[in-house]
Parts: structure tokens; C-alpha cells; sequence
């Protein structure tokens, strides 16, 4: 809970070709946003993520896609005294796997300059959804859903550099209660130079609050049901050779709801073979 | 090679990811507070009465008390037990009063003597507090704190409130509302028999006295954030 990363569509790869990257994502937070969107302190929590995302050409319309947070580290500092130094609450840390997604994309239109795809991709509930001393380290929701989206983008030349812009919308069918979700986004990237892309994306999840997990019935589980979120990030990935490169990432929720408050960061080391 | 050395250098990272300090601000006023609830005696009563000293995180501690008689005709205090003789009908005040680190402390209570045989009804000594948000979490609602055999009975009025979208709701009584340190549990996301939210409710506390804790809080209790605080007061 709490927390979101999100892993964008591409257009189609083309048979055989491929993107991997293996990526470490952190986010620590002192503060997030209330079910009514304000902003409230909390303990400081972390999210520490290493994960594998890879995406494979199986023929030139058809792709796989694969999302494996092979290791989350959820944390929480240890609560101090300001006045006497004892230690209120102890820190406390779980390592698990996260969710995984798996999914595929399937190319509707390729003309010239402009690219429409559809994407399916299913949230395997592979994490933790109790884990630590009081059920709320949690790795995973616990919930098996699938996120449908069509995809569009298409590429130009920008200051007679090559550039491009994408979007997306998406419905997100979530089980075991949880409410369903309108997802959107917007990317725009442009090349400098031979080896730097620089861009800049905005994501945007909404809630059908059409969920029947609550508060009453979640059995003592802790959960955040009905997330909302509108964040915005930039990237820069750096191609070291022509396949190999670098990237650098920075997010954060400018509003939501049951989410963190901070800004996010990640590094990855990626491998582009067309 | 190198990508495997990259992957065990940041799963080395990741596992290691610092577990910090965060810093409450726990302070409270020191207090000193008479625990016991007497408020009639007869002529030839002795009773023992109780005051617990709470420090500046609102964790009792032991100290030195002395009790004092604002009428030593009408109420005697024992130096050496403490216990209090009620030898002559009227009125006294009892005062209890400690050195803490902030100064002299001091507390009262006024108590009225009858003549043997007088029927006496008991007081109802109950407390009383209204719950109002402390963060931007919905958190309302009227209770009050009575006596019962065993302890005290907490009832919620119809206007109680906790936020069903927290994540990890629990309710305390404490006597800092800044920490959970030396708080008690009442009700919280986990009991087996779940938990009130909304409207009027009654929670039974044995071995709890109606004048041990200061406060009622709502917490999220996983997050630590306090969402509801109401202090108890005489009803």
C-alpha cells in the first residue's frame, strides 16, 4: 500500500527484439495523502525495489512483457523520544517478492509516424499482503488483476532532434474487493545528442470506488483500498553503447489519496536490442 | 559477469537499506494525580487513598508524596501509612503534592464527612470527553467514563466517529496522546472481534480505575499517527 510504480508500454518491439533492464527504486516517506487528499505526516517508511522488467518481440505485432520486483524491502524507522531517547517503537523491516506482472502487447496500427496498441497485462499476487509484526509490511496486494490499455504514440522531430509522444488509457479489473481503476498517462521524450534521451511522463490512476473491501470486513488485514494518484516524472537513460545504457528516474504524487507524499528515484542498467 | 556483480551489489544495497530514527516529540506536563475516587466518607472511615506521579512522557513513576489536611478535626492523615481517619462531620480538603523536575506539584479532592448511619449514595464519579480530530482524518464523537465493579465502562454516544479508510485503526487510553508508549489498548483492526467504527458502543475494562489515564485516542496504529484525541474530564 501506499506506494506505486508503474512501468510504461512501449511500441512494438519486432520479432526477436528486446528491452531489459534491471532497475533499484526507492521511495521513503514521512508524510502521505489522506483518503480526502490532504497531506498527513506519518512514521517514515521506505520501499526499497529491485526489479527485473523485460519486454520481448515474440513476432512483429505481438510482445512479451514482464514486470519481477525480485526483491522489496519495506521498512519503518524506529520511533525515538525526543524527550528521554527511549525507544517508542522499534524499526522493522520485511524482504519478500513484490507483485509480478506478466502481459502481453498486441499492435493494432503501424503507419508512417503513428503507432496504436493494445496491452494486457495481469498483476499475479505474488508478494506479501501481511507481512510484519502487524500485517502492514506488505509486499503485494493479494489480489489477482488485469489492466487492459490501448496505447498510442507517435514520433517527430523536435528542434530537428527525434522526439516522440505516447499515450495511454487503461481499465484495471482488481479481485478480492479491491475497486477497479481508470488508468491514464502521457510520455513525451526527445533525443540529445547520440546517446541521451530525455522525457518526461504523467500517470494517472482513479478509482471506481466500486470495491467492497472495507475497513469492517477486511478481517484485520491492513489494506489501501481505492488508491488514487497524479504523478508526474522525468528520465533520462544514457546509451553507453548502442544497446547498453543507463537511466535515472524521478516521480512523485503531486495529489492522491492513501498514498505516499515523497518523491521516488531509480536507477537502472538497461539492454535495447533492435 | 559484470551485471551479475551489478545485481549482487544492489541486492546488497537493498537489504541494507537503513532502518533510521525518527524523532516524537513525546513531551507532556509532569503530573501528579489522585487515583483514588473518594468523595464521602463516614464518621470513623480510614481509607487509604492512591496518587500516581506521571512524568514528562506520561509514564508513572514512583515518588516521594506527602498529603496534607486542609482540616485535620474533620479528616486525619496518617504520616507514616498515609491513611486517611475520618473523625468529625464537614468538610476537608485532601492535597497531595510531589517535587518533579519541573517544580512543586500538587492535587486535591474535597471530601465530605457524614455522621455514622447517614445513607450515603454512592458517587457517580463519571467522566466525560469529546473526541475531535488531530490530523485530516474524520474523528468525532461524544463518551462517557463510568465506575463499574471491576473497573470502568467506556460509552461511546451516537456521534462517534473513527475513519474506516486508516489503514490499521486502534483506540487507546493513555496519558500522553504523543505515544503509545505506556498506552492501553482498547480496540484496534486486529482484535479477533473487530472493530467499532461508528455510533454508540460500550467497551468494559476491568482492573482499569476511571482516574488512570487523561486521554482517549484514536490512532493509526501501524503508520503512528494520532487522528482523534479527547481529553477526560470531570462529567
Amino acid at each position: 500500500m501506499f506506494f506505486f510504480q508503474q512501468s510504461d508500454a512501449q511500441w512494438n518491439k519486432g520479432k526477436g527484439n528486446g528491452y531489459y533492464k534491471i532497475s533499484a527504486w526507492s521511495l521513503v516517506a514521512n508524510q502521505h495523502y489522506t483518503n480526502t487528499g490532504e497531506i498527513d505526516p506519518n512514521a517514515t517508511r521506505g520501499n526499497f525495489t529491485l526489479s527485473f522488467y523485460g519486454e520481448y518481440g515474440i513476432s512483429n505485432k505481438l510482445d512479451f512483457i514482464t514486470y519481477v520486483p525480485f526483491l522489496t524491502r519495506i521498512y519503518q524507522n524506529a520511533q525515538i523520544s525526543g524527550t528521554n531517547g527511549n525507544v517508542l517503537q522499534a524499526g522493522e523491516a520485511v524482504n519478500a517478492i513484490g507483485d509480478i506482472d506478466v502481459g502481453l502487447r498486441y499492435g493494432l496500427i503501424k503507419k508512417n509516424h503513428f503507432a496504436l496498441s493494445t496491452t494486457l497485462k495481469l498483476g499475479l499476487p505474488t508478494g506479501k499482503n501481511k507481512a510484519g509484526s502487524d500485517g502492514s509490511f506488505q509486499t503485494g496486494d493479494g489480489e489477482f488483476n488485469q489492466l487492459i490499455t490501448v496505447d498510442a504514440g507517435t514520433s517527430y522531430q523536435l528542434f530537428s532532434k527525434p522526439a516522440y509522444a505516447k499515450t495511454y488509457i487503461g481499465i484495471n479489473n482488481r479481485t478480492q474487493g479491491f475497486s477497479d481503476e481508470f488508468h491514464y498517462g502521457i510520455e513525451s521524450g526527445i533525443k540529445l545528442g547520440n546517446k541521451l534521451w530525455v522525457l518526461a511522463r504523467l500517470n494517472s490512476v482513479n478509482s471506481f470506488k466500486n470495491g467492497t473491501l472495507s475497513a469492517q470486513n477486511s478481517q484485520g488485514s491492513i489494506f489501501a483500498n481505492n488508491i488514487e494518484y497524479v504523478s508526474v516524472g522525468a528520465e533520462v537513460a544514457y546509451y553507453i553503447t548502442s544497446k547498453l545504457g543507463v537511466s535515472l528516474n524521478y516521480t512523485s504524487a503531486v495529489s492522491g489519496r492513501i498514498i505516499y507524499a515523497k518523491p521516488s528515484y531509480s536507477g537502472g542498467l538497461f539492454l535495447d536490442i533492435q | 559477469m559484470k551485471l551479475l556483480k551489478l545485481v549482487f551489489l544492489l541486492l546488497f544495497v537493498g537489504l541494507n537499506s537503513c532502518i533510521q530514527e525518527d524523532i516524537v516529540d513525546d513531551a507532556v506536563p509532569e503530573e501528579l494525580r489522585i487515583i483514588s475516587s473518594v468523595n464521602t466518607l463516614k464518621v470513623g472511615d480510614v481509607v487509604k487513598l492512591q496518587a500516581s506521579y506521571f512524568n514528562n512522557v506520561g509514564e508513572k513513576e514512583n515518588k516521594n508524596i506527602v498529603w496534607e489536611t486542609s482540616n485535620s478535626n474533620v479528616l486525619f492523615i496518617d504520616a507514616l501509612t498515609t491513611n486517611i481517619t475520618a473523625l468529625a462531620e464537614g468538610t476537608a480538603t485532601i492535597t497531595v503534592k510531589t517535587t518533579g523536575s519541573s517544580g512543586e506539584l500538587t492535587d486535591s479532592e474535597i471530601i465530605m464527612v457524614v455522621k455514622d448511619g447517614v445513607v450515603v449514595m454512592p458517587s457517580e464519579n463519571t467522566k466525560k470527553g469529546t473526541i475531535a480530530p488531530t490530523a485530516s482524518y474524520v474523528a468525532a464523537g461524544d463518551f462517557e467514563i463510568s465506575k463499574t465493579t471491576n473497573g470502568i465502562q467506556i460509552i461511546l454516544d451516537d456521534n462517534y466517529v473513527a475513519d474506516e479508510s486508516l489503514p490499521g485503526f486502534a483506540l487507546f487510553l493513555t496519558n500522553n496522546p504523543n505515544s503509545l508508549a505506556n498506552a492501553l489498548q482498547i480496540d484496534a483492526y486486529d482484535d479477533v472481534d473487530g472493530t467499532h467504527y461508528k455510533g454508540a458502543f460500550t467497551y468494559i475494562l476491568d482492573g482499569v480505575g476511571i482516574n488512570d489515564y487523561q486521554y482517549l485516542v484514536q490512532w493509526c496504529r501501524p503508520f503512528s499517527i494520532l487522528v482523534g484525541k479527547a481529553t477526560i474530564t470531570d462529567k
